[in-house]
């Protein structure tokens, strides 16, 4: 039972990371119609920004977490300037998947250049320790974790369903054509999206650092998870994102306890595929999206 | 991409009929592909001439890269049949390493623990792998855009995993290793000059094949299929099928050329066949540029060249890949070859 337990909490942590990037992905997507899979390469470049800056200032993992989330704040508003929006502007869906595994190689490359090709973790946010509940053994980190997600979601529900900003957000995605007619600068919403998607990224790797190893070669499996989780749960859908992070997450722990923890993924990656089959919007997602 | 090409006319765009019925093509058609038709048609047998004569002389040329340039060979043809499906039909497959596995793994698993003859493994392999494909195509061909990019890298994903999950059967992340070299009669294709002519020999045929689609009535059913699936639907294309067979086409290129890659090597891995390779191969249809032969061989030349171009420079390679990636993808949407052709067109127009 505690040997369960102990999966199912894990597994759980492991989705709530894949929730946060499958959100960022989500929100650019409702936004501007780019899935971004340079997603999980933020999110690695984070962590790793993240345990550099700590190592040679000595500050408390925290207040490297909020320095970074700013920093990858504006700098996805910068990305979105100089790559994504032109290419937006000029390429069709298919295209703009590529520049985005362009983004998310070229960001791999940087990552082998700067930090190599050696495994990194950090210190542990304070109160740093394990408690022990019912035989389970949980990590401090994980209530960090569990935390931003929960904050993130929170937050981004307050944003879009009760500030001004957030129904002009919502009318972009819902028709940016009308939205435009209507004189809001859909520009500046992208940016916002972007920015916001930043933040989100920067926090997943900030938080998981400590409980992991990450290097320049984990950007693919994140990307490949957000998205899984992203389109599982339904693009554009929040609610869905997160169902389908903390799923992917907890099929994976499941079955890598009884199987060998590749064929996990085998499992849960082809679960997915299956629901799209069955249900191809995903859980949470709209029909039409998917006939477009 | 998808730029709509009116066919010059519907009749009998059902059955595969035969590729090279000449066609008048319409004479409104303005510059492009269309009016240039009948032109290449005369020219291009006369061009593939001296190109094969270049590409057999080639080792002569430059004998400290033939080893490169058969791994060129290998993944030219991945990308030329991923050309059929994407390039032509716009559908993405970001799984081609499924039957490149199937093809490398089978291929090396029939030899080593079987002893079939190696021929005989590949052949097997490819038609397991037209199996596989057109099994897998009429569920998964029916998701669109994003939902079918995933459901493909998904395939991605689950190969490498199962190719380093099943230790008994692949030899699990250490990989299949003492694998015999590819056996033509009595003839064993060891050296890298030896592998290099039989892909010159696979290559030359792939795109033969591929070059007569594209030309043929396929060709423009399939480009009808990507540019708008509903209306070619209405003029009687039966778009699922059309959308299976160039899956099916794609699987065996990709299985071949993953035999090849393991009889070549001589071991395969999980590295091999990872989701990398897969992205990477996509990456290499894009660069190049969809919709021509010579275009694929640019991506495959580029993309594999560029990590063999210095030891230093092997350190920088991903991050300029992707670089270049993001630049052609977005200003060059015809990719590198595409957009040499329309310069040049365009200075022979003006002059």
């Amino acid at each position: 039972m505690t040997d369960t337990l102990q999966i199912v909490v894990s597994g759980l942590v492991d989705g709530c990371v894949y929730a946060l990037i499958a959100l960022g992905m989500t929100l650019v997507y409702s936004i501007s119609r780019v899935i971004n899979l340079a997603q999980g390469g933020f999110v690695v470049l984070a962590a790793l920004t993240a345990v550099s800056l700590q190592q040679h200032t000595g500050l408390s993992p925290i207040a490297v977490a909020a320095i970074v989330v700013v920093v990858f704040a504006a700098g996805l508003a910068l990305v979105d300037r100089v790559v994504v929006l032109p290419g937006a502007r000029r390429a069709t869906p298919d295209r703009m998947l590529l520049v985005t595994v362009g983004l998310l190689q070229a960001i791999g490359g940087f990552l082998l250049l700067v930090w190599g090709n050696l495994p990194y973790t950090m210190r542990p946010f304070p109160p740093a320790g394990t408690a022990v509940a019912g035989g389970v053994r949980i990590n401090s980190q994980y209530f960090w974790i569990v935390g931003v997600l929960a904050l993130s979601v929170v937050a981004l529900w307050a944003l879009l369903h009760r500030t001004r900003l957030g129904l002009v957000m919502r009318a972009t995605a819902g028709n940016p054509e009308a939205a435009e007619l209507l004189g809001v600068n859909t520009d500046r919403i992208r940016l916002i999206a972007f920015s916001l998607s930043g933040a989100m990224a920067a926090l997943a790797g900030t938080t998981v650092i400590p409980v992991t190893f990450l290097q320049f070669s984990t950007v693919t499996p994140y990307a490949v998870a957000g998205f899984v989780a992203a389109v599982a749960g339904g693009l554009g859908s929040t609610a869905g994102a997160v169902g389908g992070g903390l799923a992917l997450g907890l099929l994976q722990a499941v079955f890598s306890r009884y199987l060998s923890s590749q064929l996990a993924e085998v499992i849960a990656i082809g679960a997915l595929i299956a629901l799209l089959l069955v249900r191809p919007s995903g859980m949470f997602g709209k029909v039409s999206e998917v006939r477009r | 991409m998808s730029s709509i090409r009116t066919p010059g006319r519907p009749g009998a765009p059902d059955g595969q009929g035969t590729p090279g019925r000449p066609e008048a093509p319409p004479a409104t058609a303005g510059a492009r592909a269309p009016a240039g038709r009948g032109v290449d048609r005369l020219r291009r047998p006369a061009a593939a001439v001296p190109a094969l004569v270049v590409a057999a002389l080639l080792p002569f040329a430059v004998p400290g890269w033939v080893g490169l340039l058969v791994v060129v060979g290998i993944f030219f043809l991945v990308v030329l049949g991923l050309g059929l499906l994407t390039g032509l039909a716009g559908q993405v497959s970001l799984g081609q390493t499924l039957f490149m596995a199937l093809g490398g793994y089978g291929a090396g698993l029939l030899t080593l623990r079987l002893h079939w003859p190696t021929t005989l493994a590949t052949a097997v392999m490819a038609l397991a792998s037209a199996l596989v494909a057109a099994g897998l195509g009429t569920t998964l061909l029916r998701l669109r855009g994003y939902y079918l990019a995933l459901a493909t890298l998904g395939l991605a994903v689950i190969t490498e995993a199962l190719a380093s999950g099943l230790g008994d059967l692949t030899g699990g992340p250490s990989g299949l290793v003492a694998v015999p070299s590819l056996q033509l009669g009595g003839w064993t294709v060891f050296t890298d000059r030896a592998n290099y002519y039989v892909l010159l020999v696979v290559c030359a045929a792939g795109a033969w094949f591929v070059a007569n689609i594209q030309r043929g009535q396929t060709g423009r059913a399939l480009t009808a299929v990507a540019a708008d699936a509903p209306a070619a639907a209405m003029l009687g294309i039966d778009t699922a099928a059309y959308k299976t067979r160039a899956f099916v086409a794609s699987a065996v290129f990709a299985s071949v050329a993953g035999s090849l890659y393991t009889f070549y090597l001589r071991f395969i891995s999980p590295d091999v066949i990872g989701v990398t390779v897969a992205l990477s191969v996509v990456i290499m249809l894009a660069l190049g540029g969809p919709r021509t032969i010579a275009g694929p061989l640019l991506g495959a030349l580029v993309l594999q060249g560029l990590p063999q171009a210095g030891q230093t420079f092997s350190q920088w390679e991903p991050l300029v890949a992707g670089l270049v990636l993001i630049v052609v993808m977005t200003y060059f949407p015809r990719g590198l070859w595409g957009t040499a052709k329309a310069l040049v067109a365009r200075r022979r127009s003006t002059s």
